[in-house]
């Protein structure tokens, strides 16, 4: 029955295509006869409805960066039909992602996820850590900004410690949003689909007459029935989230410009059980963030800028009786940078910085009582252009963690620029992970329970049993990587876009969750299983991995773009604990996507995306996974209106298979095929 | 409900779903074929391309004071890492419409103190120059230069066209002030599709 469906509805998805494409022969002619120009014939009131492919000045700024860069575009997102952060991420090579349940992933570069614990990776929104000292993690859902906001996602693979400081180990993520006042006067989107799809958005942008104030504000409403579906079986997985958002950016005076931006999401959803004894649950999220920064040019050429913000993230959750949690964690944080340019056998550009910020956490798994983490940083960077086609960047930065001991994270890398559009990188650098709360403070203890204390005839009276005792290290290091990477980027033909990369990573001090021997085991007759253990973390563990990246961005004809992405990465763990080995083991080696974009002059695209990701082995714990193929397909059409345009459009996903698995893990639900439609009005 | 009960509901769901999304997409495609055509000039190109061709359309809707109106030639010059490619090419060289003056297009390279910039019409200053463009733009100060950019903050800093990528098209925003001091005369029309225009 499942491939009689599955043939139906790939037969009318072919259908739908077939359709699409017929008329595109005589567009094929007018791209053999296109000419760049006839542009110039163009009067300026047609050209700013011109629509541009890929902006080529984000390829500029990727030929300027000293990081491995690769940056998704507003216009990747819109094409590719994804309707989430993580699911953008996948457009960028070297990032690992999975959906683990309908609102929550994980999102790792380089390897190293655990579960949805991948706590190598900063993620910043406009500048704003939303990284989770708690359990080291992104909680990707309750991240408040909406795709619509999203300008560009520059993914930095690699360690980006010296500007960004802890926890940009294996990368960064940031998330830049349209510039105030930028983009439509107003817009509205809706979408409907499978699994109870029902999402809005609307939003818009205004300038003040004199040009001095410019705003834009969103507003977003989701509810699906999220994934509902695990090892094939239905379950219960929804989500309801609405967010809101205002930036602003005010002129003060010709040199001075001020940012203000607040952000609020809130809803609720079902958290799936993930793991034995760990029952499903429903959260309610609230997320907030409030931003001020003040920018200020200097005659000469330098700039300053001072930037604060306030992060606020709770969550309550029910199990289902009674028993509720709460996790409220504040974020306070102060931060200057200034870039100052000047000669000396060569151009420079020195930048110093330096930032303070107070993070309070509070969950029941660190004993339900408010830790405090802090972190005062300073640093100094300088570009130096020595010669014409060479650059060096160097740059270190001291940090003060309030859990570990005071830490150097340094970075030197060479840019050589054979020719314009063509560059070749080394760098090296190291970077630190500070401890998670929950490796620091974790206390869970479970007691046996009431009415079985004849099973310890032995205990005293009157004292609780424990069975189970998971705790924290507040003696834990910092895990620590250095890490050595060689990369081509080129524009080849004007056309063609590559980047290519080798990075090899070692790790120290790795952080691994362990039964101590003999701790509080309890040796009771074999037949009633282990009772009383205790788990603790230390720091034994040492990895390398090896990694290679390649991505493409090609421009194939006026109308047609091809996007390719691949990733493999080799991690080689050592360590006596089971927790670190399984880690490296459950990591899929090769991932990778393709994408055709097509557009024609009447305002039609078409947009084929397949992904791949490798398998994962079956190791003792983890049931494994076999490779898979992602299939999704996007067909749209834009409208001109009198005082915008009006686009309708239809996305079908995960199109190869019924429903497939993106972990390792039995405990996390499947990815099943799913289809949306969408009316989006754009007012000028 | 029984487990075959079941079964035949959650497939007779999938198999409409699966029916109504095809027919989303059989629709989405008949519209894209049968729905009137909006008209877009020059279908998709790159941003530097369009921004070439802005260019190119300013020195049309500018006009220069004194004897560089009159000129034979309307230099374009590129300072700094030039974005823009072949770009140019199908007007570099060429005389404007109507017999008028030849379009030179210059890459002037990276910027350096006592460069000469004279003989521009109009200069774009590239991004690879933001550190010198505070300079740049002081040397240029109250000649009649068009200074065009297409970096944060360029008309705060003191340049007077900004182009910027705004949803897949490429506009402009315009400070009046630098223009005027420049004895430059823009056409109405520039200000007019313009979709910022401050006095700084």
């Amino acid at each position: 029955m499942e491939k009689t469906h599955m043939a139906g509805g790939l037969r009318c998805l072919i259908a739908g295509l077939l359709i699409v494409l017929m008329p595109s022969s005589s567009w094929g002619q007018e791209v053999a006869n296109g000419d760049t120009g006839s542009l110039f014939e163009v009067p300026l009131e047609e050209l700013i409805n011109v629509e541009v492919i890929s902006p080529s000045r984000v390829k500029q700024q990727m030929f300027d960066s000293p990081n491995a860069i690769w940056v998704v575009t507003r216009e990747d997102i819109r094409r590719s039909g994804v309707r989430s952060l993580p699911e953008a991420l996948r457009l960028a090579p070297g990032v690992f992602v999975a959906q683990i349940s309908g609102n929550r992933w994980t999102v790792t570069i380089g390897g190293f996820s655990r579960g949805e614990f991948s706590n190598t990776l900063l993620v910043l929104v406009d500048g704003v850590s939303v990284y989770s000292t708690l359990y080291g993690y992104v909680d990707w859902d309750q991240v408040p900004v909406g795709l619509d906001e999203v300008e560009r996602i520059e993914v930095i693979r690699g360690p980006g410690g010296v500007l960004y400081g802890a926890n940009a180990v294996n990368g960064v993520i940031s998330i830049i949003t349209t510039r105030p006042g930028a983009g439509e006067a107003a817009y509205v989107r809706t979408e409907l689909g499978t699994q109870g799809l029902l999402a809005t958005s609307a939003g818009g942008a205004a300038t003040s007459e004199d040009g001095k104030f410019q705003a834009s504000y969103s507003a977003g409403y989701n509810e699906d029935n999220g994934l509902g579906i695990r090892q094939g079986e239905e379950t219960y997985d929804y989500q309801r989230l609405h967010r809101l958002s205002l930036r602003t950016h005010s002129t003060l005076g010709e040199q001075t410009g001020l940012s203000l931006d607040g952000r609020y999401l809130s809803g609720e959803y079902a958290n799936p059980a993930q793991g034995t004894g760990i029952p499903e649950t429903t959260r309610r999220p609230e997320s907030s963030i409030a931003r001020a920064r003040v920018d200020h040019y200097f005659e000469g050429g330098s700039q300053l800028y001072l930037q604060a913000f306030y992060r606020r993230n709770l969550i309550l959750e029910w199990d289902g009786s009674d028993y509720s949690t709460r996790q409220d964690g504040r974020t306070q944080d102060l931060e200057f940078q200034h870039l100052i340019p000047f000669e000396a056998l060569g151009p420079h550009q020195f930048i110093y910085g330096g930032g303070y910020r107070s993070v309070s956490m509070r969950h029941y798994i660190i004993d339900d009582n408010p830790h405090y983490y802090s972190v005062a940083n300073g640093f100094v960077h300088d570009e130096w252009r020595f010669l014409p086609d060479w650059r060096l960047n160097l740059g270190v930065k001291y940090e003060q963690v309030s859990t570990i001991d005071p830490t150097w994270q340094w970075r030197a890398a060479l840019l050589y620029y054979p020719a314009p559009e063509h560059l070749v990188r080394i760098s090296a650098a190291n970077a630190f992970r500070s401890p998670t709360s929950l490796e620091n403070h974790q206390e869970i203890v479970v007691d046996l329970p009431a009415g079985m204390g004849f099973l310890l005839p032995f205990w005293p009276p009157g004292e609780a049993a424990e069975i189970v005792r998971l705790q924290g290290n507040e003696h834990l290091k910092p895990e620590r990587m250095w890490s050595y990477e060689i990369e081509y980027r080129g524009l080849l033909a004007d056309r063609v876009y590559l980047d290519l990369s080798y990075s090899y990573r070692q790790y120290e001090d790795l952080i691994a969750q362990y039964e101590p021997d003999p701790g509080f085991y309890i040796d009771l007759p074999p037949m009633m299983g282990p009772f009383g253990v205790v788990y603790d973390f230390t720091n034994e563990g040492s990895a390398t991995s090896q990694a290679v990246e390649v991505g493409i961005d090609a421009r194939i004809t006026r109308r047609l773009q091809a996007k390719l992405v691949y990733g493999y990465v080799d991690i080689v763990m050592d360590s006596p604990h089971e927790d670190l080995e399984q880690m490296a083991d459950v990591q899929p080696r090769h991932f990778g996507q393709a994408g055709l974009f097509y557009a024609d002059r009447k305002g039609f695209q078409a947009d084929f995306l397949a992904y791949y990701l490798g398998d994962v082995p079956e190791v003792e714990g983890i049931e494994g996974r076999d490779e898979y193929w992602r299939l999704d397909l996007r067909l749209a059409k834009t409208l001109p209106m009198r005082d915008g345009e009006l686009e309708i459009g239809a996305v079908g996903q995960n199109l190869a298979q019924e429903w497939h698995r993106e972990t390792g893990s039995n405990y996390y639900n499947d990815v099943r095929r799913g289809y949306y439609g969408y009316l989006e009005y754009r007012m000028r | 409900m029984s487990g075959t009960a079941q079964n035949i509901t959650r497939t007779i769901r999938r198999r409409v779903l699966g029916l109504g999304a095809g027919a989303i997409m059989i629709l989405t495609a008949l519209l894209a074929g049968l729905l009137p055509n909006p008209g877009g000039a020059a279908g998709m190109v790159s941003e530097y391309e369009v921004k070439a061709a802005y260019i190119y359309h300013f020195l049309s809707f500018v006009k220069w004071p004194g004897e560089e109106a009159g000129a034979s030639e309307m230099v374009i010059g590129i300072l700094g890492d030039d974005p823009f490619g072949r770009a140019f090419a199908p007007i570099n060289g060429k005389a404007m419409p109507g017999g008028g003056a030849v379009v030179r297009v210059r890459r002037l390279g990276h910027w350096s103190p006592g460069m000469d910039l004279s003989g521009n019409h109009v200069m774009f200053i590239s991004e690879s120059e933001q550190k010198n463009l505070p300079a740049i733009l002081a040397s240029l100060s109250g000649r009649p230069v068009l200074t065009v950019g297409d970096s944060e903050r360029f008309l705060e800093r003191g340049g007077m066209i900004n182009l910027i990528t705004v949803d897949r098209r490429v506009r402009w925003e315009i400070n009046r002030r630098p223009a005027a001091r420049a004895r430059l005369e823009l056409n109405s029309q520039i200000f007019r599709l313009a979709i910022r225009v401050v006095d700084i």
